[in-house]
Order: C-alpha cells, then structure tokens, then sequence
C-alpha cells in the first residue's frame, strides 16, 4: 500500500508487535478501525460516485453523453460508477449529470442524494416486522441494542443496500418504532418476550 | 447462540487500542486501511461452527485469483463457472443462504475486509450513563454556583467546570436530565431548585418572529434599503439589524426584522435574487446589484484570492476572506467589489472552500 503516511507504518508496526500490544487491544482496534472503513459517509459515497462526471462537466462546460462518459471512464482506468449504474440511482442520465452540478451550483434543495433509488413510497412495517428486526440484531451483533444502534445498523444496511442496487432492508427507522410502539424501550421489551416465546416453544418441539 | 460465540460487546475498548486510534482519527482511509491489514495478518480468523469455512475458503480463492479484496457475487458466479479453482465451490446462492441471505455480510466475514458494526460506538464511551444521584448534584451544585435557571446557562457552566475538573462527573448538556426526570423543568424540581412555574421567561432578548408574512419581509427590506441606501449588501443589513435589534431593546413586543437567511429562504433563495425580486422597482438597486454580479474570470478569482492571502499573511477563513471583500469595496466607496467567497469555493473547490485554498496555494500566485 505505497500510499500509506509513514505514521500509518509506524503504527502498523506497533500493532503487528504481540508483546508491545496485547490480543485484547488488537481485537478492539480491529473492530473500531473496520467499522469507520466500512461504514463511509452518505457525503463520500455522493462524492466518490460522481467525481467523474462532475470533472467531465467542469472540464468541458458541456453535459457528457453517455458515450463520452464511458469512454473517459475506460480511458482513466477510473473507479467511478458505470453510466448503467448512475442512470439506475438517479432515474436517467440527466438526473445524474444534475446531481453532479449540485456540487457547483448550491441553489435548490441543499443535499446532493446518493441514489434516489428508494426515494418513493414504501410499505409500512407490520408489528411482526418490527420486532423480528430487533431480534435479528442481537442475533447478529449478541446483544439487545440502544435506540441509536438500532437506527445507526438500519442505515449502515440501507447504505450498503444503495451501494449494490440490492433491495432495501426491512429495518424500521425512527418514525416506524415511533408510531408502532410509542418508545424504543417499549418496541424492545415486546422483542424481548416474543423471542423468549420462541425459544420456549423450539424447547417444547426438540426437548 | 450469539452469546457462545460472540465476543462481549459491552466493555469499554483498551486504552491503547484507544490511544492508537486516537492517533489515527484524522488520518487519510489509505492509513486506516494499511493499519487494519496488519491487524488482519495478526488476528486468527474467528472460529465458526456454523458450516461457512468452505464458503470463506473459496471467497477469499475468489479474491486472490481477481485480485479484489472483496468480490462481487457476479464475478463470483463467473469465475466459479469459469476458472476450474472455483469448480466445486459453494454457488452464490448457498452462500448467501449461510449468511442470513446477504451477500455483503459473507464479504464482511472475511478477515482482511473491514466489517461495520454498530455496537462499536459502546468501546468508545467515555463512562458509564449518568445516575439520577449525580444529576441532582450537578444541578444543586450549578445553582448554587450561578443562581441561574436557563439550561443554556447550565451548559456554559458545565462546559467551564469540566474543563477545570476533568474528572468531575457533570452531564454537559441537558440531555441525561430529559432522560432521567421527563424534561429540564422536572429536573429543577428533582433537584429541589424554585423556579417560577407560570412566569415569563428570563429573556436576555425580545422574541424573535421566526416565520414572518412575505409582506413583513417585504417591508423590512424596503425600510433597510431607504435607511442603508446603496451598496446594498448582506453584510450591512446584518449590521443595520442588529443596530435596530440594540434600539428595540428589552421591549416585550417581538422584534420583526427578518434575518438574512429568512429573506432568502422566502425570496429566490440567494440574496441578490431576493433584492432583485423586493426591490425590483428600484432600478438603481437592481442594477447595483446585476454590477456586483459581473462574471470573474479564474485569474480574477485566484487574485482576489491571494491579495487577500498577502493582506492577512495567511489562507483566509471564508469569514476573514468576506470581511476583507467588504473593507476592499468599502476602500472603492462600494464601486469595486472583488468576488464572492462562493464564486471561488465553486470554481476552485467544487463547492469546498478548504479545496479552494489547496488548490489555489498548489497553483501559486497570480501574476499582477
């Protein structure tokens, strides 16, 4: 990794040493350090996805067909999104080159979006929903999660979802909880005892 | 069976795991990345009963023979079908089945790809959650320290004394007394302190009308610009505001002078528009304000940019570059304006005025 500072060589060092830096620190740092990568911001993912086509229209003063956008991207060897995917996250290929020149041009609404992919309408979250994402969570991480954590791994799986064009998670966010449960705490308790329910009635079936 | 085999999540992270990634906070991702590579050469991968070794194995097969760190299922379905490694390899969908049916957290599984996970945050907490015991005495102990009641007061106290006290256990902002006792004013109570209950509120400030008719805006603007006169600016109706803002005083009426930001949200959304748009009538400030609008070209940007840099001896702030516009129009009696701070952020920064700066010191200066 020839990028890399030489503080990041220096400390790569220091973690590498099992005697200077003990299992323990190296399993927290290791868990600290690959959620902050994995877990980049909606304003770098906008970023990273159209720098390209934003330094095409700056460069040529001109709206890039499609074309001419994946010739420069085949051209530059260039990570950036196809032509295909952008046209995907944004409706057509306009609505892409707009968003790109939200970055310049500030006036209008003053978020530049990701994706508008799961912009429209969605289907409500049925009670059941909401409780078995609860208990997906502590399936996943071990352990009942806080409001905040609830919400924070919603939008990690919505963000990773945009990345890839999958469809979006059924992961209620605040406002769901909110109008199903009233409280967090409460959405919690009723998640609580209906898997203690399912644990009881798996042990009733194989004793 | 998460309990069997996860880790535990609740504790605090080791100090010098902390101290390391207090080192690497503002560091670049390629830093981030190569630390964590070392972490992963150094870390056995997690022991899994649950039958996904093969899985990993023949991702991380898939990964070398691409060259990727992490593949996508698509180029994991070709080079199963293809390169005659990958024959006999768990398909996509057998692998998505061992992962609770997502792609991403197989790929998250493999050691040498960072994961994220949303308990992270509980390694970072400083301490544990404030008791109602110490929200009680930090609010007994403010009072009587201050007499004051405002909870802004609360957290410029508190800010103060944490600093002194860095060990002191003082909630810094009102959140763990709403959590605690309901809300800020039950907290008082808790706390014994006497606060009047129907009395009006201790303002240092007249009210402010936070959403004015259009005809309110219209008419505050039309007064400043007869007051102001030209250059009609934002800054200078700043100033002519506050200035009425001192005049109206402690007066129980609300102040309804519009802020800057409230006009241009209910006109055209920049300040020249809304002018254009109020005062369109008055050709003279209409024309002004078109003057003030000229096209710059990049080496007028970057000129501006560094007289600026030359008077101040440093990179401006986009504040201090304002101000300076402001005093070098003012030199002209308003005739010459240099060009607007976004005028720059936008050709040289694409919107960010920190990549402005570096751009136009990687650039150099302009010659005169």
């Amino acid at each position: 990794m020839p990028d890399a500072s030489e503080v990041a060589f220096v400390l790569a060092e220091l973690v590498s040493d099992r005697t200077a830096f003990p299992d323990d620190a190296a399993s927290d740092l290791r868990r600290v350090l690959g959620h902050r990568i994995a877990t980049p911001t909606p304003a770098v993912l906008r970023y990273d996805r159209l720098q390209l086509l934003l330094s095409m229209l700056l460069d040529d003063g001109v709206v890039p067909t499609v074309d001419e956008y994946t010739a420069r991207r085949i051209a530059c060897r260039s990570d950036a999104p196809a032509s295909s995917t952008l046209i995907n996250a944004y409706g057509h290929w306009l609505g892409a080159c707009r968003a790109a020149w939200r970055f310049v041009d500030r006036t209008g609404h003053p978020s530049v979006p990701h994706t508008l992919r799961y912009a429209g309408p969605h289907e409500a979250y049925t009670l059941r929903e909401i409780l078995d994402a609860i208990i997906r969570f502590r399936t996943r991480f071990g352990d009942w999660p806080t409001q905040w954590e609830f919400i924070e791994w919603g939008q990690i799986e919505r963000r990773a979802a945009g990345r890839t064009g999958a469809p979006g998670p059924r992961i209620p966010a605040a406002g769901s909880l909110a109008r199903a449960f009233g409280t967090f705490p409460r959405a919690l308790a009723a998640a609580q005892r209906s898997e203690g329910d399912i644990r009881d009635l798996r042990g009733r079936r194989d004793p | 069976m998460a309990d069997a085999t996860t880790p535990d999540r609740t504790t605090h992270a080791h100090p010098l795991a902390r101290a390391v990634m207090r080192l690497l906070e503002y560091r670049d991702e390629a830093d981030l990345r190569f630390v964590f590579a070392a972490l992963a050469r150094r870390l056995p991968p997690s022991e899994d009963d649950s039958g996904r070794e093969s899985a990993l194995v023949a991702l991380e097969r898939c990964a070398n023979a691409l060259g990727v760190n992490s593949p996508s299922s698509r180029s994991y379905a070709t080079w199963r079908a293809t390169s005659p490694e990958g024959r006999g390899s768990p398909s996509v969908q057998q692998i998505r089945t061992l992962f609770d049916g997502s792609w991403n957290h197989a790929i998250e599984a493999l050691p040498n790809v960072p994961s994220s996970d949303p308990l992270v945050r509980r390694l970072a907490a400083i301490g544990p959650r404030y008791t109602a015991d110490e929200c009680l005495a930090a609010l007994t102990r403010w009072h009587q320290e201050t007499g004051e009641l405002n909870a802004v007061e609360y957290k410029a106290w508190a800010r103060r004394t944490r600093k002194a006290e860095p060990k002191a256990r003082i909630p810094a902002n009102c959140e763990p007394f709403g959590r605690r006792f309901g809300n800020w004013r039950a907290g008082l109570d808790a706390a014994g302190i006497d606060h009047p209950r129907t009395g009006r509120r201790a303002r240092t400030r007249p009210t402010r009308v936070t959403h004015p008719t259009r005809e309110e805006v219209v008419d505050s603007v039309r007064l400043a610009y007869e007051e102001i006169g030209e250059p009609f600016s934002e800054i200078r109706y700043v100033a002519w505001r506050d200035h009425r803002a001192v005049q109206h005083g402690a007066s129980p009426a609300p102040f309804r002078v519009p802020s800057p930001q409230i006009i241009t949200r209910t006109f055209g959304r920049s300040w020249g528009k809304a002018v254009t748009e109020i005062l369109g009538d008055q050709l003279k400030a209409v024309a002004a304000m078109r003057q003030r609008r000229a096209r710059f070209s990049p080496t007028d940007l970057a000129r501006a940019w560094w007289e600026c840099h030359q008077t101040l001896g440093r990179a401006p702030s986009v504040s201090e570059y304002e101000r300076w516009r402001h005093s070098e129009a003012q030199r002209t009696a308003f005739e010459c304006w240099p060009p607007s701070e976004s005028s720059i952020r936008q050709r040289f920064g694409h919107g960010s005025w920190p990549r402005a700066c570096e751009r136009l010191q990687q650039e150099g200066p302009v010659d005169a």
